[in-house]
């Protein structure tokens, strides 16, 4: 059986031109490292704004890396250097001088294990608020229910809201941290496998929380569920890593990507004859 | 096959566990023996001089007999008091900013080495920082304000001493920081302030406050260095520059030619060294235990 093999010359950096239409995000040449070992081939690649926008692909080939560049969290891997160009609404993330502060109140995270602070559950939104400089305590208080209701947690927390977040289940967990990183307003929000680490019924909760956040901010999901890259997201890119190396085989909107895949090695995983 | 291996893991755990309870039971057990010994050696003392008399004599001026002598220990407990609670108010901010240097903006390298440099600090014997006390800080405290030889000159070498101690263990209770909790705080935008009050400190606090309990049971425990630098003037110091004598050099300096009741007295001092430790103990413990978000 041949296997399906992307040779050199081709264009690897696949991105149909109506996504880099109403590119919210782009990534131009961008290419990352870890010491010596190069973990992620050059990438270009646009996400359109306020649209859910899914990665998908094995283990190893650099989503989560990839990822970490865009709030520029590699920064914090000192081995970590990210070559080539971010772009958050035409300017690079990577050019000196940008506020880092305001890079992750613009663009934020949501990760596989949940990771609520070690404080209350209301003091896990108050603080990032006042950090961000919001100083009345009763828009504080407003802004708080408000998004514990928007991921539905209002009823279920709003009696002990000075308990401890980490004893709260792991899908009251996941979403007290989409609720800490909507209250923020951002205009991004990655997430890296976020309904992973969760049993199927929160992930199910989490993952119609990330539908009701299109058309809302710009949503970037790395998954392993390509049921749920398939139902959610509206474009989908597919990574694939060769020589240790990851790369982009294909990105298309999601229907053609899954129905109608370019590429023989995107036909194989989606299928599930590969990866 | 099964049943054997189960067996087995069983075995296993019955083996390791009477080698743990014996350590366990030994260390207890020489605690309880110290303290034992204590209470005996100074049975004499309290009940010819009666516990009373150690805090309300004129002076000290320990003898064999309980009718000639005066026994108030209570300057000595004053100044052990006062050069411990200076040392540490001295030492453990210090410290801490050096943690938080550590943690927050030390480049690793550079972090290693200065780890090193506290490691290195912390094994000093105590009697080289009473040398250099004694040699140094001494004459340049007396050129200020005589002797020189005084509660400052104590409170500074124990300072010195318990740094590195507190800084090393409050520095490892940050590290113990989870990565995903410090992953969250730089991707929620936290400032070093913010991730140092959301993800470092609820973890680090029961370290911190160990750490505090150790640099201040060494503080109160140091006999060599403070001996040096002290002046041993038994009198409730009224300034940092009068002279102090602490109950660990009391013991020392008198337990040489020390008879009969003098001999038990001293060993008064030490129980109080020990009640001493066990107050702070028990203060640091509910210190911990007030924990507001403990999950
Ligand atoms: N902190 C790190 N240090 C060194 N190599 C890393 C680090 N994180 C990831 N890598 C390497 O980068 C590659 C991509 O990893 P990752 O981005 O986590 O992939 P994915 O999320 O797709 O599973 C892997 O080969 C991994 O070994
Ligand atoms: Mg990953």
């Amino acid at each position: 059986m041949t296997t399906p093999i992307i040779t050199e010359q081709q264009d690897l950096t696949t991105c149909p031109a109506d996504l880099a239409a109403n590119a919210h995000l782009c990534l131009e040449h961008t290419a990352i490292f870890y010491g010596p070992q190069q973990a992620l081939r050059e990438t270009s690649l646009s996400i359109p704004r306020k649209r859910i926008f899914s990665i998908i692909g094995p283990s190893g080939c650099g989503k989560s890396s990839l990822l970490r560049a865009m709030n520029r969290l590699n920064d914090r891997i000192e081995a970590c250097t990210v070559r080539g160009k971010v772009l958050l609404d035409g300017e690079d993330v990577y050019a000196a001088g940008t506020d880092m502060i305001h890079l992750r109140r613009r663009v934020g995270m949501i990760f596989q294990q949940p990771n609520p602070f070690p404080l209350s559950i209301e003091h896990n939104i108050d603080l990032p608020l006042r950090e961000h400089g919001w100083r009345s305590r009763s828009k504080r208080r407003e802004r708080i229910e408000r998004v514990l209701r928007e991921v539905g947690l209002w009823d279920e927390v709003k009696d002990r809201l000075r308990h401890s977040a980490l004893r709260l289940s792991g899908g009251q967990q996941q979403r007290l941290c989409v609720a800490r990183a909507l209250a923020l307003d951002p205009e991004v929000l990655l997430m890296d496998e976020p309904c992973s680490a969760l049993d199927p019924l929160s992930s199910a909760v989490v993952e119609d929380l990330i539908v009701r956040l299109r058309d809302r901010l710009t949503v970037v999901v790395v998954t392993h569920n390509l049921g749920q890259a398939r139902r959610i997201s509206d474009h989908t890119a597919f990574f694939w890593s060769r020589d240790q190396m990851g790369c982009l085989v294909e990105c298309n909107e999601t229907e053609r990507l899954f129905n109608a895949p370019a590429r023989d090695l995107t036909a194989a995983y989606v299928n599930g004859q590969r990866g | 096959m099964w049943r054997r291996i189960i067996l087995y893991r069983f075995q296993i755990d019955r083996v390791v566990r009477v080698p743990l309870f014996v350590a366990l039971a030994v260390s207890a057990a020489v605690v309880l023996l110290v303290v034992c010994f204590l209470v005996l050696e100074s049975a004499d003392a309290l009940r010819a001089i009666g516990p009373w008399r150690f805090v309300s004599d004129a002076s000290w001026h320990p003898t064999r007999f309980a009718d000639t002598g005066q026994f108030n220990l209570m300057p000595i407990v004053w100044g052990t008091l006062w050069v411990t609670v200076g040392a540490v108010l001295v030492a453990a901010p210090l410290a801490f900013l050096m943690a938080l240097y550590l943690y927050f903006f030390a480049a690793p390298r550079r972090a290693r080495a200065v780890r090193s440099l506290l490691g290195l600090l912390a094994g000093i014997p105590s009697v080289v920082y009473g040398l250099w006390g004694l040699t140094v800080l001494v004459p340049w405290i007396s050129r200020w304000q005589p002797p020189g030889a005084s509660l400052l000159a104590g409170i500074l070498i124990l300072a010195l001493m318990i740094l590195p101690t507190i800084a090393l263990l409050t520095d490892a209770a940050f590290q113990a920081t989870p990565k995903a909790s410090a992953d969250a705080a730089a991707a929620a935008g936290l400032s070093r302030w913010g991730a140092l009050r959301a993800v470092v400190w609820p973890p680090a606090r029961s370290g911190v406050v160990a750490a505090l309990v150790l640099g201040t049971g060494r503080a109160l425990g140091e006999t060599m260095a403070v001996l040096m630098v002290c002046g041993n003037v038994v009198r409730t110091p009224s300034s940092l520059f009068d002279p102090i004598r602490t109950l660990t050099a009391n013991i020392a300096l008198e337990m040489a030619y020390a008879m009969d009741l003098h001999r038990s007295a001293l060993f008064v001092t030490g129980l109080m060294l020990a009640v001493a430790v066990g107050v702070m103990v028990l203060l640091a413990s509910l210190l911990k235990e007030r924990d507001p978000y403990a999950a």
